[in-house]
């Protein structure tokens, strides 16, 4: 299994940019891990995703299995407190994206 | 000035409380940290906000900051807000609201002299006895100073003829009083006290309790 990574500040930035469209506009911060990553699943167009997955590795996607990237994906943005870069990202560059 | 212990790659670092004129370097690069946040520039927003941590961090080994996790970085950065922020409640930073636009007569590093021109005009202090001042002080002299300055604007308005501006209504001059700044207006109580009425002075039919209403109108006016 390929192992995610731990983002630095401008990486973390870039990936919540590119997950904050599909996310709903009013965040709740005890929202289920699960529930989120779900909804983000469910609207995230395929370059995004890709992009999201670019970001979370440092290995090549290009050999694995979309199973292997999937997990990759839920582990990298769980092992990165998803929700609290989420609100984080709301909270330093909200007013610029709104 | 005082130092406060911080954990950053499990090495112990001493983040301090800087003194007045240093304070005033990070209020400088926080607005560097404004500006590179309105151009959504993250690399350059990253490289202010660690510029921000080491004006205050005591380091006895160097930090690789591209090498940490964002939200350690977070919070370090956070941590460094803390520490240099007042401890106390000053009214006059109650509603302080800044509209970020930049007056004609502002320049870079103009804070420092703004308190410099403050304490050497009102106090004849020295630049490195203001120089050493502690934040809270800094602000709670400011304070004094401003309520010292509106009462005397106060009095001296009190003598003139603006202050008894004729009612056509009344056929009388009427004291009108100086207009004070929002922190200095008396304090609302959030909470209205219960007074027992008398029977008789009661209103007849139904009662509608308006409390309620009037909490949310406050509510809405203060939140705009």
């Amino acid at each position: 299994m390929q192992n995610s990574k731990l983002l630095n500040f401008v990486d973390a930035m870039n990936l919540a940019r590119l997950l904050k469209p599909h996310i709903p506009k009013e965040l709740d911060m005890n929202i289920p891990y699960l529930e989120l990553l779900k909804e983000i699943l469910d609207s995230i167009s395929p370059q995004d995703y890709y992009k999201c997955l670019g970001l979370l590795t440092v290995d090549r996607i290009e050999t694995l299995t979309g199973e292997e990237l999937l997990s990759l994906f839920a582990d990298g943005l769980e092992k990165n407190r998803l929700i609290f870069l989420l609100s984080f990202f709301d909270s330093m560059f909200g007013a610029k994206n709104a | 000035m005082t130092s406060h212990k911080i954990k950053i790659q499990n090495k112990d670092f001493l983040l301090q409380r800087l003194a007045l004129g240093d304070w005033c370097k990070l209020e400088e690069i926080k607005k560097e940290i404004d500006e590179a946040v309105s151009k959504n520039d993250y690399e350059l927003v990253f490289s202010k906000m660690v510029k921000f941590v080491e004006t205050a961090l005591c380091q006895s080994a160097p930090i690789d900051w591209n090498k940490l996790p964002w939200f350690e970085f977070a919070e370090v950065y956070s941590k460094t807000v803390e520490v240099n922020s007042p401890t106390i409640e000053f009214p006059v930073l109650r509603n302080a609201k800044s509209d970020n636009k930049k007056l004609p007569w502002e320049y870079d590093g103009r804070s420092w002299y703004f308190w410099l021109s403050l304490f050497a005009k009102n106090y004849g202090w020295r630049q490195d006895e203001i120089y050493q001042l502690d934040l809270d002080t800094a602000i709670g002299l400011y304070q004094e100073l401003v309520i010292d300055d509106q009462l005397m604007k106060e009095f001296h308005y009190g003598l003139s003829e603006i202050a008894y501006p004729y009612n056509k209504g009344t056929k009388k001059s009427e004291y009108k009083p100086m207009p004070r700044p929002s922190w200095m207006l008396p304090i609302v109580p959030t909470q209205l006290p219960i007074i027992r009425m008398k029977r008789d002075h009661l209103p007849v039919g139904n009662v509608i309790d308006l409390q309620e209403q009037e909490m949310e109108r406050r509510a809405k006016l203060k939140a705009t």
